[in-house]
């Protein structure tokens, strides 16, 4: 009665513990495909995090030029404009010095006291066309900087999500690779108890 | 007979256990060179993010100390406008607007600096300063009043102001390329130790795999050696059984 199973070589048992192992096998290679993909996606986000950084870091030099040279300008423009102004006003009070009364109230300015004036309203207004320039480039670099931040914690996010994966997936396989060695010691086992089966019926009367 | 009993699977199962030893051997050992590879990898990235780090707490430092600087040239460059506005003569309006806007300025750097406001209205407010002298500036240029000092003591008052605001507008223009550029190299630190933080995860990433092959070629060559083991067995029971049969 009981030699079918024998002459088969492997109980249906073995048999099917034999269909989990490759089910464990088949569960243990998906999941490490997962990791593997979830670590690649990591390793991209990253990627783009310090790429993003690279990025803020660019644009902070860039804005430190621009307004550093933007107001370097202004102060030079604003000295010159200091020094055509303290001229023109120098004029003026010596023209004042030396006209009668009427004239002191609103002093005229010599040919040459006008250009000063003329030249320092120039430079002023340049100065101070620089100094809006420097302003306005440090909202607008601020505004970019703001943006590189924004990106680079968006990009750390993901890779916090993709890493939650990854380590998801490790588990798993962990538990696939558990499941798989139990599963052999009971295929072993089995081939044990088959073979000894086999020799008890084998053995003569 | 006895030939074709030590040919059978007993010997062979020895000879497979030897060959299974010699490759698990190998396999092992290759493995374990490319773990010390990993981990002196890992402990060097380590390394590299600890001196990214600080570095960037020096750039830090050094941003802090060219932003004291830029704040002081800031308050300078106030107080200069402010002095050569209030000699500065001719409309009364542009002079409170010049005076206006080199005192906004002022004011609100140091209500930021004592934390009586944020940044951000600070920013607005020096934004509108800014513009108040801006207008008072074009104005004057365009001739709306004139900027008239009467006395050679205005003048050198006024001009004094406005060299001292043109010294530390300059100034300023060195203190924010100073600061900006220590900033840009934080971050750039920071992005560096990012970047050897993520080398020493994949190092640890490859570090683990090759533990987990180690295991998994332990396992597979236990399991070998139990089958060749269970087989020698069942050979050599087969074989005394044979023999004690033909002996009758």
């Amino acid at each position: 009665m009981s030699t079918t199973p024998i002459t088969l070589g492997l109980s249906l048992e073995t048999d099917l513990a034999i269909l989990q192992v490759e089910s464990e096998q088949a569960n243990y290679a998906s999941d490490s495909a997962i990791l593997e993909a979830a670590r690649a996606a990591k390793r991209a986000h990253d990627r783009e995090q310090v790429d993003d950084l690279r990025d803020k870091a660019s644009h902070l030099m860039t804005s430190g030029i621009v307004q550093g040279a933007l107001l370097v300008g202004s102060g030079v423009t604003q000295a010159l404009s200091a020094t055509s102004q303290y001229a023109a006003d120098m004029d003026r009070a010596h023209t004042a010095a030396n006209c009668p009364d009427a004239c002191k109230v609103a002093p005229t300015l010599t040919e040459e006291g006008a250009a000063a004036q003329r030249n320092a309203n120039l430079c002023g207004a340049a100065a101070k066309t620089l100094e809006g320039g420097s302003k306005a480039t440090d909202l607008a670099f601020n505004s970019i900087a703001t943006g590189d931040d924004a990106d680079a914690a968006a990009a750390s996010h993901e890779a916090e999500d993709a890493k939650c994966r990854a380590d998801d997936a490790a588990s798993a396989r962990q538990r696939d690779q558990a499941r798989l060695d139990q599963n052999i010691s009971v295929i072993e086992e089995m081939l044990r108890s088959d073979h000894d089966t086999m020799r008890n019926l084998l053995r003569p009367a | 007979m006895h030939a074709n009993i030590c040919l059978s699977t007993g010997s062979i199962a020895e000879q497979i256990v030897a060959l299974e030893q010699d490759r698990h051997s190998a396999e092992v050992h290759a493995d374990k060179d490319f773990t010390e590879i990993e981990s002196n990898e890992a402990q060097r990235q380590h390394l590299e993010q600890q001196r990214a780090l600080a570095e960037a707490r020096e750039e830090a430092e050094s941003a802090s100390k060219w932003g004291s600087v830029l704040d002081i040239a800031k308050d300078v460059a106030a107080v200069g406008a402010v002095a050569a506005a209030a000699f500065t003569g001719g409309s009364s309006l542009l002079v409170a607007a010049a005076v206006m806007g080199g005192a906004g300025a002022l004011g609100a750097d140091i209500a930021k600096r004592t934390g009586l406001i944020s940044d951000k209205t600070a920013t607005w407010i020096e934004v509108g300063s800014a513009a108040l002298s801006g207008g008072a500036g074009v104005a004057q240029a365009l001739g709306a009043g004139g900027a008239e000092a009467a006395t050679e003591t205005a003048a050198v008052v006024k001009t004094a102001g406005n060299c001292t605001a043109a010294g530390a507008t300059a100034t300023e223009g060195v203190a924010t390329y100073g600061k900006n550029r220590a900033l840009s190299n934080e971050v750039s630190a920071q992005a560096d130790a990012a970047q050897a933080d993520n080398n020493a995860e994949a190092a640890w990433d490859r570090f683990e795999e090759v533990v987990d092959a180690i295991r998994q070629s332990n396992a597979t060559s236990a399991q070998i050696s139990a089958a060749a083991a269970n087989l020698e067995a069942a050979d050599s029971d087969l074989s005394t059984r044979l023999i004690s049969t033909l002996r009758g």
